[in-house]
């Protein structure tokens, strides 16, 4: 009966063009990010710092920016990773990347407050609010290119998926905003930077995993 | 042990290289290679599952994943990392299934009133004492469930567990005391009494 089953799926077999590299994939990420960035500049959003800014000296803003990078690269690798088969190891790698940004972040904010001279600029709640909104909104791009790539894929899990996906935009987000936001105050950096991946996992992995399983390839 | 290694590493090229012609749609290389993961299938899903039925359904739902995610194959990649990762996919797939199932399943003891229509016949009763089959009858249903996975059928207690769809250490917990009802039922001379 098996045999039978094998002999009607090689009749019905049609010629399939591999899914593109992961690292290829990643690139395009990177690009749709790029472009994400250009529309936000183009619309009003504040233009990124220089090289040469003096914030980029100061530990807790370092700090706060490498964990937003960890955060993008870990979880956006991990989400691409986990919806190939036999890719368990770059899942677990990613996982583990999101988790050192999250406790790089903490510690940038803890390492802020209690060391260097406290900025409270940016702290009011209107303020974070609009950095973590504008975070979410750059990271959107590259979080639906994400999610394309995992329903061309085979989706395990659309609830986890979709949790990774959308920290992993929203870390792109809020390295941009780290980027190019006025404030250095450690705690609007940790509220509407660093933990925006956060925010975005809370409020939209319900309704993106739903989409996801609706349009998901089974595997 | 290094023959082995070769081994696989010629089934590791030969696999590869029918998985990139069945890409291209070459329908023989595709036959052939899903004929010849065939016993491999069989045998890593009955290292997992007991259940002769159930064995045959995952290996086919394996098949029907590679079928699926035939696209997912990148050529540069290993062919049996990315094989193993479907086949212990579809057997998660049937322990959560089984799970979901388990959990949805009423306990009759839950409803006293309700009676069978016909004298229930345990398993192997045939070979048990009537005594010891009254006994067992008397017991809650977990723990009937746990003494005879274990001594009538002869599980593993990690086997009977997943059958069971409780932890290990529930069922031997379970299986305890079925023992403990069994000897005090029995006077001493139920089976695993000493255990």
């Amino acid at each position: 009966m098996t045999e039978d089953r094998i002999r009607e799926l090689a009749r019905d077999l049609e010629p399939v063009k591999p899914i593109p590299r992961l690292r290829t994939v990643g690139i395009g990420l990177l690009v749709s990010w790029g472009v994400a960035l250009v529309v936000d500049v183009w619309v009003g959003g504040p233009m990124p710092r220089s090289p040469g800014d003096p914030v980029f000296t100061t530990p807790s803003y370092l700090a706060a920016l490498a964990g937003a990078v960890l955060v993008a690269y870990g979880a956006t690798s991990a989400a691409l990773a986990s919806t190939v088969p036999g890719r368990a190891a770059a899942v677990r790698l990613g996982l583990r990347l999101t988790l050192a940004g999250v406790l790089l972040a903490f510690a940038g904010w803890a390492f802020g407050v209690t060391r260097e001279p406290v900025d409270h600029y940016g702290d009011e709640l209107g303020t974070i609010f609009a950095c973590g909104v504008r975070s979410i909104a750059i990271g959107l791009v590259p979080a639906l290119l994400c999610t394309a790539f995992a329903l061309h894929a085979v989706l395990r899990g659309a609830l986890a998926t979709a949790a990774l996906v959308l920290a992993g935009g929203a870390g792109l987000g809020a390295v941009a905003v780290q980027m190019s936001c006025a404030s250095t105050a450690p705690l609007h950096q940790l509220l509407a930077h660093s933990l925006s991946p956060l925010f975005a996992v809370v409020v939209l992995t319900a309704p993106l995993a739903l989409l996801m399983a609706r349009f998901a390839r089974r595997g | 042990m290094k023959d082995r290694q070769e081994r696989w590493a010629e089934l590791e090229r030969a696999w590869h290289a029918r998985m990139v012609a069945a890409q291209a749609g070459d329908r023989g290389a595709y036959e052939k290679l899903l004929m010849e993961l065939l016993p491999y299938t069989r045998a890593r899903v009955a290292r997992s599952v007991r259940e002769p039925a159930a064995q045959e359904d995952i290996v086919q739902n394996v098949l029907v994943s590679v079928h699926r995610a035939r696209h997912t194959y990148r050529p540069e990649r290993p062919f049996t990392a990315w094989f193993h990762a479907i086949v212990r996919n579809a057997l998660i797939d049937w322990a959560r299934a089984r799970g979901r199932r388990t959990s949805r399943e009423v306990s009759l003891e839950m409803h006293a009133g309700w009676e069978p229509s016909v004298e229930p016949q345990l398993p192997g009763a045939d070979a048990l004492s009537q005594e010891l089959v009254r006994a067992l009858e008397s017991l809650p249903a977990p723990q009937r469930e746990a003494v005879m996975l274990i001594h009538l059928d002869g599980l593993s207690v990690a086997d009977a567990a997943a059958l069971a769809g409780v932890s290990a250490g529930a069922l031997k917990v379970r299986a305890h005391r079925g023992y403990k009802a069994l000897r005090a039922l029995l006077g001493g001379r139920a089976p695993g009494a000493d255990e």
